[in-house]
C-alpha cells in the first residue's frame, strides 16, 4: 500500500519486571490507517499486552525491558506525554471496572470525564457524550450510577467513555465479553463502522466467528510471538491455529470432523464461516450423492 | 435439590422494579440455562436464590422448603454461587486459601476438606498455581478460582453468572469436564450466560427472560429454531444455524458431532 502505516512495530520484545518469559517476542506488524485487525490467541499469549503496548501503557504503567520499536504516526510511543495520548489512541480494557474513573457520580459524567481532560469545546463534547451513549445503548441511563449497573451495562459504559475521546486509533480488548448477543452485534457494528470515517480499530477477542466476518486481517499469537496473519477467512481454519489453543470455529470442526468420519480427502482449506461451511456441506453431499 | 421460585418480584433501593413476578419451576438434578439481554434480572434473580436479596413478593423453595427465613449460613449448605465478576468473591491471599475457605465454613471434616479442595483445583486446572496470589493471575483464570471454591462446597445446587466470559478455547474444555461432572454427581445447576453455543449444548431447559419476567421457558433446541429472524444473524448459536441451512427436515443438531451424526446418517 501507498500510505504509510499508521501503527509500525519491527521486532518488538517486552518482558514485565519479574516475568520469567517474555510476553513479547520479535513482534513486526505495520498497521494502515482504516484497518480492523482482529487479534486472537489464547488467554496468556500476549494479546492484552499487544494492546498496552500500542496503547501507549507500556513502560509508564507497566514496567518491564522493552526493545525494538513501536511507533504511531512515526512517533516513538513510549515518547509520547500521556496528555496527548487520547489525541492518538485509546483503549477500552478487558476488566471494565478497572476503566472507570471512580469520580463521577452518574453514567454521564463518567462518558464526560475523559473528554473533560481534553478540552473538548463544550458543545462538541455534548455531541460526543450523546453519541457514545447511543452506540452503546446506555442512553437511558445516563443519570445512574456507574456502580449498580449490571455487568454488561459496566462494560457497555467502559466502550462508551472511550468512543466518546474518538481517538483516531481504537483498541478494544475483548470489549464484548459480558454483552447479550444482540447487544454484542450492535456495539461491534458500530466499532466497525468507525473503520468507515477513518478510525483505525484493533480487536482482541476470543470470540471467532466475529473476528472472521468483520476484521480485514486477523494476527494470531502464540507464546508472545506472531504465529500466523491474514485474511481470517483463510487463515483461521489452519490446523496450528486449533493446536496453539485458540481453537476453531464450530464450522470449521464441523466440517474437520466430517471428514473424518467419512474418510473423505481434505480439501484445500476448511470452511470458517457460515456462509463458507454452507458450501462445503452442499459440495461434500453433492459429491456423495446423498 | 428441586428449586420452586414463586411468583417473586424485588426493587431496588432506587425504585427500579428488576424483578416483576418471575415464575419459575426447577426440577432436582437439571441443568437450566438463563438468558436475555443486559439488564433483564438474571443475577438478580441469582441474587435471591442465594439469599443475598430478599424478594418484595412472592417466596422461592428449596425442595419445598421456603427459604425467606433461612439464614445465609445456612443456606451456604445447599447453593453455591460463581459471581458474575470474579474479584467480588476472591479475599485471600493464596489460591488455596481461597478454595479452601468455603469447606471449611461449611464446617466439613479435615480430611473431606482436604479432598474437595484438590478435586476442584484438579478439575478448573489450577492444581499448579495453590500458592500463587489471586491477583497475580488473569481475569479469567480468577473466573476459574471463584468456579474452584464453590465447587469444593460440593452444594446440590450450582448457579454459574456468565462462567464463560472472557474463557479460551481450553478453558471453555475445561469448563464442560466441570458440567458433565456436576451432571454425574446429580447436582441442580443454573447457568446464566451469554454464550449461545455453551447454552444450547449444555443445558437441559432454557429460560428467557426479558425486562424482569421469565418469556419462554422449554426445549433449547426448539426454542433456538422457532426463534425470530431478527436473532438469527450472529446470534443463534452456529450450530442451529448450520442445521437450519444444511440438514433437511427441519433437524436442528445441538453439537458439533449430533451434527456430523445427522449429516451421514
Ligand atoms: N444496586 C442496584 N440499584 C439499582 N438498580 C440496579 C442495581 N443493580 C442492578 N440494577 C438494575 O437492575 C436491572 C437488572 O440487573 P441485573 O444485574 O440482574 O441484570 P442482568 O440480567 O444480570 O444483566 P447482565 O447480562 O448485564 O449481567 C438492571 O437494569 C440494572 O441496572
Ligand atoms: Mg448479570
Amino acid at each position: 500500500m501507498s500510505t504509510p502505516p499508521i501503527i509500525q512495530l519491527d521486532e518488538v520484545h517486552f518482558t514485565y519486571s519479574g516475568g520469567s518469559h517474555s510476553a513479547l517476542s520479535a513482534i513486526t506488524l505495520s498497521i494502515q490507517p482504516g484497518e480492523i485487525i482482529g487479534i486472537i490467541g489464547a488467554n496468556g499469549a500476549g494479546k492484552s499486552t499487544l494492546c498496552y503496548l500500542l496503547a501507549g501503557l507500556i513502560p509508564s504503567f507497566f514496567n518491564g525491558n522493552f526493545s525494538g520499536t513501536a511507533t504511531i504516526n512515526d512517533k516513538e510511543i513510549a515518547n509520547i506525554d500521556a496528555n496527548k495520548l487520547p489525541y492518538l489512541v485509546g483503549l477500552v480494557l478487558q476488566n471494565s471496572r478497572l476503566q472507570l474513573s471512580h469520580m463521577c457520580n452518574t453514567v454521564y459524567e463518567e462518558v464526560a470525564f475523559g473528554l473533560e481532560n481534553l478540552g473538548v469545546p463544550r458543545e462538541i463534547m455534548l455531541k460526543k457524550i450523546d453519541q457514545a451513549l447511543k452506540m452503546t445503548g446506555i442512553s437511558h441511563m445516563a443519570e445512574r450510577s456507574p456502580y449498580t449497573l449490571s455487568g454488561g451495562e459496566q462494560q457497555r459504559l467502559a466502550i462508551a467513555s472511550i468512543l466518546a475521546m474518538d481517538s483516531p486509533v481504537l483498541i478494544f480488548d475483548e470489549p464484548t465479553s459480558l454483552l447479550d448477543p444482540v447487544g454484542r452485534r450492535e456495539v461491534l457494528s458500530v466499532i466497525m463502522n468507525l473503520s468507515k470515517s477513518g478510525h483505525t480499530i484493533i480487536i482482541a477477542e476470543n470470540h471467532l466467528e466475529w473476528i472472521a466476518e468483520y476484521t480485514d486481517r486477523v494476527v494470531a499469537l502464540e507464546a508472545g510471538k506472531i504465529l500466523v496473519q491474514g485474511d481470517p477467512k483463510e487463515i483461521m481454519s489452519l490446523p496450528e491455529i486449533q493446536s496453539s489453543g485458540i481453537g476453531w470455529t464450530r464450522f470449521t470442526q464441523a466440517s474437520a470432523l466430517y471428514l473424518e468420519k467419512t474418510k473423505s480427502g481434505s480439501p484445500n482449506r476448511l470452511p470458517i464461516t457460515l456462509e463458507q461451511a454452507i458450501h462445503f456441506f452442499q459440495t461434500e453431499q453433492g459429491n456423495h450423492g446423498n | 435439590m428441586e428449586i420452586n421460585i414463586n411468583h417473586i418480584s424485588f426493587q431496588y433501593p432506587n425504585g427500579y422494579p428488576a424483578l416483576r413476578d418471575v415464575h419459575l419451576n426447577i426440577p432436582s438434578e437439571q441443568h437450566i440455562a438463563l438468558i436475555g439481554h443486559n439488564g433483564c434480572g438474571k443475577t438478580t434473580l441469582a441474587r435471591c436464590i442465594k439469599g443475598l436479596l430478599h424478594p418484595t413478593n412472592g417466596e422461592i423453595l428449596l425442595d419445598g422448603k421456603s427459604i425467606r427465613n433461612e439464614k445465609i449460613s445456612s443456606l451456604a449448605h445447599k447453593v453455591g454461587f460463581v459471581f458474575q465478576h470474579p474479584d467480588d468473591q476472591i479475599f485471600h491471599q493464596t489460591v488455596y486459601q481461597e478454595v479452601a475457605f468455603g469447606p471449611k465454613n461449611l464446617g466439613m471434616s479435615g480430611e473431606v476438606q482436604v479432598e474437595k479442595i484438590k478435586e476442584a483445583l484438579a478439575l478448573t486446572g489450577l492444581e499448579n498455581e495453590k500458592t500463587t496470589h489471586p491477583y497475580d493471575l488473569s481475569l479469567s483464570a480468577r473466573k476459574r478460582i471463584a468456579i474452584a471454591s464453590t465447587l469444593a462446597m460440593d452444594t446440590d445446587i450450582i448457579i454459574f453468572d456468565e462462567p464463560t466470559a472472557g474463557m479460551d478455547h481450553k478453558e471453555l474444555t475445561l469448563m464442560k469436564v466441570i458440567f458433565q461432572e456436576l451432571r454425574n454427581k446429580k447436582k441442580t445447576i443454573i447457568t446464566i450466560s451469554h454464550d449461545m453455543d455453551l447454552v444450547l449444548e449444555q443445558s437441559d431447559q432454557l429460560a428467557i427472560m426479558a425486562a424482569g419476567q421469565i418469556v419462554k421457558v422449554g426445549d433449547p433446541v426448539i426454542l433456538f429454531r422457532d426463534m425470530e429472524e431478527n436473532f438469527s444473524e450472529m446470534v443463534a448459536p452456529q450450530m442451529v444455524r448450520l442445521s437450519q441451512r444444511v440438514l433437511k427436515n427441519n433437524k436442528t443438531a445441538k453439537t458439533v458431532d449430533q451434527f456430523v451424526d445427522f449429516l451421514i446418517q
